[in-house]
């Protein structure tokens, strides 16, 4: 069990990649829920089945209830059958079925890779596989820096709602306030890359050498074997089911 | 080698600024969910870079956006990370003809990036979600489906109707930030 807590970030975005072609195999229902049980015993095996859950549902269970609504009763060109006061369409609640399966995998696959890779790690890694600095770093740096300017966002709206700022009434006045809370944003934002950009440059960083990880061959394996898999079961699935 | 300089100093520039407007795109949403209006903005960020640095650099800041937003707070994200990736190019193209010169041009080129990011996301949201997200623009699609419209046909007109004016609305944002920054900050940009 432990083997799966260590793997490295570059195994799990091959295992992921694998889970997320494979969605795309066909429009068989069972498939979602394969793969969704696949990554649920993978979330479980590598110590992060709660946290799996918890984000899962709280994603999907808007788009769910979205789903069987418009399909279970609007969906395109199917027959209805009366329940209650209700046309209910079965062919839609099938097709509301299949999506929920197909999203629930690829949600699930990306959830396999964000919940087991500390964004440390992956920065290290991506550098020492050669990834071009500026990708990296971007990629990093942007995970980290998403809830600062979440936070400054926040901010921002209370400054400007204790200046007298109206934030609510009709569409026209709120649409008014945007600009009052856009542009501080953006014009923090630019200046703080301003001074990243200065000190990247300041630290060499397109000088950066490039050591080959240590990895055993088996997690080569993993990684190549699970994103191959997936490709190979897209193609062969959309070769015989269409 | 004064070459290679200046373009190093130009990529360090945009490494810089690729995590920030990444995270931009995602606090703008902030914003617009706590001022509860019909809109994304959520490529304010993509469009800037774009207009700074040009087209592929919106193109890797629209590609990186969806898959933080993927990682970090919606996993859905992910599969629109080709829309993202085309409205950054389009920008790019066509902040190059010189469209941020002036709010006029601005706004067509946010309506003419919206059609385009409408034609290119519809088919996602149709295959992949079943037209659905989650959100109040359901409620459009069901509407239209009633109206006797087919699945691929509504999610078209559903977000040839929102991206239009939320591309619009992102484009003249953006114009108005250029014209307030100073002259110096577009010389770490300038590509000679």
């Amino acid at each position: 069990m432990s083997a799966f807590v260590d793997l490295k970030p570059a195994t799990w975005t091959g295992i992921a990649a694998g889970f997320f072609l494979a969605a795309f195999a066909s429009d068989e229902p069972a498939l979602g829920g394969g793969l969704l049980a696949a990554e649920l015993a993978l979330a479980a095996a590598s110590r992060r089945l709660r946290a799996f859950l918890a984000v899962l549902l709280a994603v999907l269970g808007p788009v769910a209830v979205s789903l069987f609504v418009i399909h279970g009763l609007l969906h395109p060109g199917a027959a209805g059958v009366a329940v209650g006061p209700l046309w209910v369409r079965p062919a839609g609640l099938a097709f509301a079925a299949r999506t929920l399966g197909r999203l629930a995998a690829l949600s699930g696959a990306v959830l396999l890779a964000t919940l087991a890779i500390p964004p440390g790690r992956i920065l290290r890694d991506l550098a020492d596989r050669g990834v071009p600095p500026a990708l990296a770093y971007g990629l990093v740096a942007a995970v980290r820096f998403v809830p600062e300017t979440r936070a400054r966002a926040r901010r921002i709206i209370a400054a400007q709602q204790t200046r007298g700022l109206p934030l609510n009434g009709n569409r026209l006045r709120r649409l008014r306030a945007l600009g009052a809370l856009v542009r501080p944003l953006l014009l923090s934002a630019l200046v703080e890359a301003e001074a990243r950009g200065v000190t990247l440059e300041l630290r060499g960083f397109w000088v950066r050498p490039r050591r080959p990880p240590a990895e055993s061959p088996a997690e080569r394996l993993i990684r190549w074997g699970a994103a191959l898999g997936g490709a190979l079961a897209l193609a062969l699935g959309r070769l015989v089911f269409g | 080698m004064a070459f290679l300089r200046t373009w190093e100093r130009r990529l360090t520039a945009v490494a810089g600024l690729l995590p920030v407007a990444v995270a931009v795109n995602i606090g703008v949403g902030e914003v617009v969910a706590r001022l509860q209006l019909p809109l994304y903005l959520d490529s304010v960020g993509t469009v800037l870079v774009a207009a700074l640095a040009g087209p592929w650099a919106g193109l890797v800041t629209g590609v990186l956006s969806n898959l933080v937003w993927g990682l970090l707070l919606r996993p859905t994200a992910a599969p629109f990370a080709v829309t993202a990736a085309v409205i950054g190019l389009v920008s790019g193209l066509l902040a190059g003809w010189g469209i941020f010169g002036a709010w006029w041009k601005a706004l067509p080129g946010g309506l003419f990036t919206g059609l385009v990011a409408a034609v290119v996301s519809a088919p996602i949201a149709a295959y992949v979600f079943g037209g659905v997200t989650g959100g109040g623009y359901d409620l459009i699609v069901a509407l239209l489906l009633a109206g006797g419209q087919g699945l691929l046909e509504a999610v078209l007109t559903q977000s040839i109707l929102t991206d239009l004016v939320d591309k619009a609305l992102t484009f003249l944002i953006v114009w108005a930030v250029l014209h307030n920054l100073p002259p110096r900050y577009f010389e770490r940009f300038r590509r000679s």
